[in-house]
């Protein structure tokens, strides 16, 4: 990472938000003009109608049917974020961006054809008050929801690319009546000085590439046939990987937090201090045969080497299968010697008894827990639920009060570390 | 104030020691021995207003009905709170202790807990369902075990719930629950990371695994062409509708059903609704999950004696351990018992 590769990302922070007649950023508060958003939207036929809505920490509201979350940015100058899906091809992560910090821009929708079998879209929820506000990262934003009904005719394959690009439109919107806006904050991400006294660290970033419905898009493509792949930090932060991954709830990682992914912040805050930060490597999750996750996974260990790595810090996401895609690759970076240490959701069972891990390799000796997926939770009734009236479980009434496993709540337990969450023997 | 009972054997309610481990059960009013160091701790905030007390060897001679009087003994007295101990090393207290607490929380539901040296025998058969601090192995620690039970204790009585054990200060219950943390995962692991670089100790936050018990294969079919095989799969083949309800994901269910059913996949035609694959392709051919097809081929050739007359099925996608065994177990059973010589279990 010596060739130059540096991003100014600018902060607006927003310290409130509500619906107005002009979109506008002033004072820390963002106005959102129904009618704007609306218009943008459902420029797209394939999209009938929108509500928009403003869910807020602490307010008595429960949004049902989430799919992406999105963090409201645009490039300052040249440029466009979310390249394959906005504007036209090029690689992000230099220059300058502007965010809006502490917004969402969030869609909840159900889609317009019945799902069979596995990819589908299934419940995830975030609740925005009490307790249970902290079973999702989105419970602690201000969420512009997006509360989309469908064109009836259209598929379902088309229609999850209508929001995806519906979503990523409003964000870049949102963020655009910014520009004038006073900043609150710049944080430059710029790896290219090392020091050669300090030790060399990688991320490995597994995304999910399952299928339609748990997809990951790479500047606007799936990434099915991946091989493990360097990518500059930046790029992920700035709009190169957008979610698709719809089919659980508590462990995908929606864009937003690919956007403002824990583990790359965290590298940037300790780099030149504790660590260099070396590389990113992107692994395709979900390989389906011994043989492709040998491969990805011995592959990924040889990047790892290239780059002259001492540590690495491994997330994957999903469960079961990618789990082991990840495992592999802990277990060839540790025979290798580059030391790894793993952010992990657990699978304890219901009464958390059981052993909390999906797989693991003698060699995965450093784990840190994000909650279990199996943990089950008492949803109290809440005065407002945005998103429908029922929810994709046993069809119980949205309003509550139910129980509701950890595997519903949005991004509970997502394994970049957005959550505030932690599995501990009791 | 909190109202405490107290259990203690022979030796801490000073009746005497192994000559006199046939001491009945019997009730005295207030607080003996160890109670009046309990007592100490809690201050003005508590009283005994009984103490328990049997002899070890009498409490294991007569176990169901000495619990069945300790449990009508405090159904009246209705304290706040039990406690049990210490029982430091001592193998037969400390299981009686367990014992107490146990029957006493589960059938009263009265706060109950007891104080166990780490690596006593008690600890491997209650700790699942006692609480439990640590103390050391000897009466020598007999202050600290006290603070602790005491710490513990009024937080029960209070209706705190329990922590995370190592913050409680309690013997880990072996299970595992989220709570809210400000230390976010990302530094977290970078700090484990950089631990783990320089060399200095680190504590992993999900232990691994202790390896798992050998599973000795079963021996080799003697004589195939006279064997019955069964055909068992975790991909989730049920008919249509799912009489059964098996889960899509995390199964408790198994299910069997007619392999003459599944023969001709006709009404009610079979379909997987298993969560952790694409099953289309099973769907349009539940031959290609579960190969009856190949196997009636190989006993019309004689190859196999016969095919068992029903197919096993259940859904293998985060489905917990126990469960996994359990229903392995049943299943395996059901084979058994029906004179199945061998399974083909296909999985996904």
């Amino acid at each position: 990472m010596r060739q130059p590769f540096r991003l100014d990302v600018h902060t607006v922070d927003i310290e409130d938000v509500h619906l107005g007649d002009t979109t506008t950023v002033e004072g820390g508060t963002l106005i959102v003009s129904t009618e704007e958003v609306a218009g943008l939207i459902l420029e797209d036929p394939r999209i009938a109608a929108v509500d928009v809505e403003i869910a807020q920490p602490g307010d008595d509201v429960r949004i049902i049917g989430c799919l992406d979350a999105v963090e409201p940015r645009t490039k300052i100058g040249e440029g466009s974020v979310f390249p394959g899906f906005l504007g036209g091809m090029e690689t992000v992560g230099t220059g300058e961006t502007l965010r809006l910090g502490g917004v969402s821009v969030l869609a909840s929708s159900r889609y317009p054809q019945p799902f069979s079998g596995l990819l589908q879209a299934r419940e995830a929820v975030v609740d925005m008050a009490g307790p249970t506000s902290s079973l999702s990262p989105f419970g602690r934003v201000r969420n512009v929801v997006l509360a989309y009904t469908p064109n009836p005719e259209v598929e379902n394959e088309d229609y999850d690319d209508a929001i995806r690009r519906s979503n990523l439109k409003v964000a870049e919107f949102l963020a655009s009546r910014a520009l004038g806006a006073p900043r609150s904050s710049t944080t430059t991400f710029d790896f290219s000085e090392q020091d050669p006294d300090l030790p060399n660290v990688v991320y490995f970033y597994q995304l999910q590439g399952q299928g339609q419905m748990a997809d990951t898009y790479l500047y606007g493509k799936v990434i099915h046939n991946l091989v493990p792949t360097l990518m500059h930090p930046n790029e992920a932060l700035d709009g190169a990987l957008v979610c698709g991954v719809y089919v659980y709830g508590c462990y995908k990682n929606v864009t937003y937090l690919h956007q403002n992914n824990p583990i790359i912040w965290e590298m940037q805050a300790r780099h030149g201090k504790d660590l260099n930060f070396a590389g990113v490597i992107i692994n395709r999750g979900h390989n389906y045969t011994q043989e492709e996750k040998e491969r990805s996974s011995r592959w990924a260990a040889k990047l790892a080497g290239f780059l002259e790595a001492d540590g690495a810090v491994f997330t994957a996401e999903g469960g079961g299968n990618s789990a082991i895609d990840m495992m592999l690759a802990v277990q060839y970076m540790e025979k290798a010697g580059i030391k790894s240490v793993v952010v992990s959701s657990e699978a304890a069972g219901a009464d958390g008894y059981d052993f909390p891990l999906f797989y693991t390799v003698p060699e995965a000796d450093a784990i840190v827990s994000v909650g279990s997926e199996d943990e089950v939770f008492e949803m109290p009734k809440v005065a407002k639920v945005i998103g429908g009236d029922t929810l994709a479980v046993d069809g119980l009434p949205a309003e509550g009060p139910y129980s509701l496993k950890m595997y519903f709540q949005f991004c509970g337990t997502q394994q970049v570390g957005g959550n505030l969450l932690v599995g501990r023997e009791h | 104030m909190v109202r405490i009972a107290h259990y203690l054997n022979q030796f801490f309610a000073g009746i005497g020691g192994e000559d006199k481990a046939d001491a009945p059960f019997e009730v005295r009013e207030g607080a003996v021995g160890p109670g009046r160091a309990i007592l100490l701790e809690t201050g003005d905030d508590a009283e005994i207003v009984q103490t328990l007390v049997c002899g070890d060897n009498a409490f294991h001679a007569g176990t169901d009905a000495i619990l069945d009087a300790i449990v009508a003994t405090l159904a009246e007295s209705k304290p706040d709170l039990l406690i049990a101990g210490p029982a430091f090393n001592a193998g037969r207290y400390g299981l009686a202790c367990g014992a107490v607490c146990s029957a006493v929380s589960e059938r009263l539901g009265i706060p109950s807990l007891t104080g166990v040296y780490p690596e006593a025998p008690a600890v491997d058969v209650y700790r699942s369902r006692v609480v439990m601090v640590p103390t050391g192995d000897s009466a020598a620690g007999m202050r600290e075990a006290v603070a602790s039970l005491v710490r513990v204790g009024l937080g029960l009585a209070a209706g705190k719930p329990l922590g995370p054990a190592d913050e409680d200060g309690r013997i880990p219950m072996g299970y595992r629950k989220a709570v809210v943390t400000d230390v976010p995962a990302a530094r977290r692991a970078l700090d484990l990371l950089m631990a783990k670089l320089a060399g200095e100790p680190f504590l992993s936050e999900v232990a691994l695994p202790k390896g798992a018990e050998p599973i000795p294969p079963a021996p080799a079919v003697a004589d195939l062409s006279s064997a019955v095989i069964a055909l068992v799969t975790d991909g989730g083949l049920v008919p249509e509708g799912n009489p059964d309800r098996i889960e899509s994901s995390s199964a408790t269910r198994w299910a069997r059903y007619p392999v003459a059913d599944l023969a001709g996949n006709h009404d009610p035609a079979f379909l997987s609704i298993h969560a952790g694959y694409d099953s289309q392709w099973v769907d349009a051919d539940p031959n290609r999950l579960v190969p009856l097809d190949a196997l009636q081929a190989l006993a019309a050739e004689g190859v196999i004696g016969k095919v068992h007359e029903f197919f096993y099925a259940t859904t293998g996608t985060g489905t917990t351990v126990t469960h996994a065994e359990r229903m392995g177990e049943e299943i395996a059973k059901a084979l058994i018992s029906d004179g199945v010589h061998a399974v083909l279990v296909t999985s996904t």
